[in-house]
């Protein structure tokens, strides 16, 4: 009976074998544009020499895509605002697309720390380059799906 | 000179008789044992670490069965690069063992036990100097977290308790942990359940080790 009294030793030496955590998570949340041309069907399209930047109060932010071509952006939602703005440039005509969201601190898990967690609310758009856009998926974490999209913009 | 070999005598012989009507003692011992916790300890030591302590109450009200009672406090920190996590709180478990293990000498208090409870922790959590990776926009972006939480677990318990001397126990039990309400917080799931484990997990396994002392209230 006394000797049983060593089983829960062998049994904390198995459990403390814990495997360790670790982050295979980029901590980042991009808002992930396909383009697209309007009509029936829907298809992908292709913009040549791109260029995206976003604007605050403060003015522009910077080049985020510099005369590239494009099917698809990548693009940086503000998280202490609920409204993003990006001028799209290409062929002589110039864009600015709104992105309404709102913003939420959460955790990736406790290997990678915490994110930001958007939910799109709406969209809208000032210029000649766009024709309209559409919230495809209102979400956007870091556990992003290799083909995710968030939104679909009509050229 | 024969006086006091005739007293040592007197009295080596009472040892002696007194051993024997002891040995010979088959009545069955009730009442409250009260139990500390030592699995508890090492936990002090690891990383994370983790601090706490528990008792337990139990006392065999019907023959072989134990309702019991374990009530503790912990509390858990977790010191990363880009957040400082605490989570902590009281919680009490209740439930009941049962013995099978069997004598024909009720005087003998050794046990083999399963048995289930019911926990529910009520605890605090928290993340502050949350610091997130700066983007386009920010250099980086800090923020803090708190949420007060109820956690319940059901737990299935298996194992012995041995009388080392009267009315000393000592005893062990691995637990099975069952999180009945894991979505508690799907924000931040905690990461300590106090009582329970990681939160992040709907299962866990838990040991407790215990010295126990039964306060002779009965004897029949």
């Amino acid at each position: 009976m006394r000797a049983l009294h060593l089983l829960p030793v062998i049994l904390a030496l198995f459990f403390s074998c814990i495997r360790e955590e670790t982050c295979e998570e980029d901590p980042g949340s991009f808002l992930v544009t396909r383009f697209k041309t309007p009509g029936q069907p829907v298809s992908d399209t292709i913009i040549n020499k791109l260029s995206i930047y976003g604007i605050d109060e403060s003015g522009s932010r910077g080049l985020l895509y510099d005369s590239a071509q494009l099917s698809r952006a990548v693009l940086p939602l503000d998280a202490h605002h609920n409204r993003t703005r990006f001028v799209l440039t290409a062929a002589g005509k110039t864009d600015t697309l709104e992105i309404l969201h709102s913003n939420e601190v959460y955790l990736i898990s406790y290997a990678c720390g915490f994110g930001i967690r958007y939910t799109l609310t709406g969209t809208g758009h000032t210029g000649q380059m766009i024709d309209s856009s559409q919230i495809i998926e209102q979400t956007i974490d870091a556990e992003m799906l290799t083909d995710e999209e968030h939104i679909w913009i009509y050229f | 000179m024969k006086n006091i070999s005739g007293f040592i005598f007197s009295v080596l012989l009472l040892l002696v008789l007194s051993h024997g009507l002891a040995g010979q003692d088959t009545l069955r011992t009730y009442g409250p044992r009260i139990g500390v916790d030592l699995a508890r300890i090492p936990w002090y030591f690891t990383e994370p670490p983790e601090y706490g302590a528990e008792i337990s109450v139990d006392a065999e009200l019907i023959r072989d069965l134990y309702p019991v009672i374990e009530i503790g406090y912990s509390t858990l920190s977790l010191d990363s690069i880009s957040y400082n996590y605490r989570s902590g709180g009281p919680y009490v478990r209740a439930g009941a063992d049962y013995n099978f293990l069997p004598f024909r000498d009720r005087s003998v208090h050794h046990s083999i036990t399963a048995g289930i409870r019911l926990g529910i922790a009520r605890f605090s959590h928290r993340a502050d100097d949350v610091s997130i990776p700066g983007s386009y926009w920010v250099e980086s972006f800090l923020d803090s977290y708190n949420n007060e939480l109820t956690g319940a677990w059901l737990e299935l318990a298996g194992g012995l308790k041995t009388e080392i001397l009267p009315n000393f126990f000592l005893g062990w039990s691995a637990r099975y942990r069952i999180l009945i309400n894991p979505g508690m917080d799907p924000r931040v799931p905690p990461r300590h359940i106090p009582g329970y484990g990681n939160g992040t997990e709907n299962r866990g396994f838990g040991i407790s080790y215990r010295v126990m002392y039964k306060i002779p209230v009965l004897k029949k």
